[in-house]
């Protein structure tokens, strides 16, 4: 199986919190921030992709929850 | 110890929500307040976003004139300046005051590319959240145009074509299968797009 690549180093993006439209990758259809497992991303990229969309969610850009 | 040479100037992101019953006018007065209040503590201005209206993801809450206020919109904005950490304590002062800011945030950020947030905008359905780009008033009677080169799909498709399904069934019940099965094929393509989409997030 071919090695996935993290999302943020292959095209070559920062992490920044107001870039939902890129978080919204992240988040499963609960609005959940999905495991590393899943995103393939590198610890250090997971780590500030977490930290982005929980400051995503206080200034109201993402639901906390979602049903 | 208060010389200006000793600290290093520190890049802060302030973003903010001001009350959407102000104007837009009045909104980015405030902005320009804000960076009054930024300059007169010694702050150097980097960038900004101009406050726009949104709707927010959830409800909140923010105290005026002793009333819990529920706010389900506001005018969203940021600005990056540059500031001694000294002074940053000042800034975050003035601002927990204001009752027009429903909330704000003050995080410590870098140069660099800028991304704004205009053109996104968070799109609920039954199913779940979908990005959408800002419906302007003018086009809700112009064709839907499905860019197939975008990466999102256009979410607006999904509630537009039922509200449409409706019309079309109180106008007439004949004579439209033609357009029913343009909203059919519309329909099937967004659910195509969101399958992409899950099988973008899922990894497979």
């Amino acid at each position: 199986m071919k090695k996935r690549q993290d999302y943020f180093k292959e095209n070559s993006l920062r992490v920044d919190w107001k870039d939902i439209e890129t978080l919204n990758k992240f988040l499963n259809p609960h609005s959940r921030i999905l495991s590393r497992k899943k995103t393939a991303l590198s610890a250090k990229n997971q780590r500030a992709m977490a930290n982005a969309i929980k400051r995503a969610r206080f200034m109201g850009l993402l639901p906390y929850v979602a049903r | 110890m208060s010389g200006q040479d000793t600290t290093e100037d520190q890049v802060y992101e302030l973003s903010f929500i001001f009350d959407n019953k102000l104007t837009e006018s009045a909104a980015s007065e405030k902005l320009e307040a804000l960076k009054e209040l930024i300059a007169s503590q010694n702050g150097g201005f980097i960038s900004e976003e101009v406050p726009y209206k949104r709707e927010l993801a959830y409800e909140m809450t923010r105290v005026q004139h002793n009333m819990n206020v529920k706010f389900e919109a506001g005018y969203f904005g940021w600005v990056k300046f540059e500031i001694s950490p000294e002074n940053i304590s000042q800034i975050d002062k003035v601002l927990k005051l204001d009752e027009e800011i429903v909330r704000f945030m003050i995080i410590k950020a870098e140069r660099g590319d800028d991304v704004f947030t205009k053109n996104q905008n968070i799109f609920k359905t039954r199913r779940g959240i979908f990005l959408a780009e800002t419906v302007e008033k003018n086009n809700e009677n112009a064709e839907v145009n499905i860019d197939t080169t975008s990466e999102m799909p256009l979410a607006e498709i999904v509630p537009e074509d039922f509200s449409t399904k409706e019309n079309n069934n109180k106008n007439a019940n004949g004579e439209l299968n033609g357009i029913e099965e343009e909203n059919k094929k519309k329909l099937v393509e967004s659910v195509e797009a969101k399958k992409e989409i899950k099988k973008e997030i899922l990894g497979e």
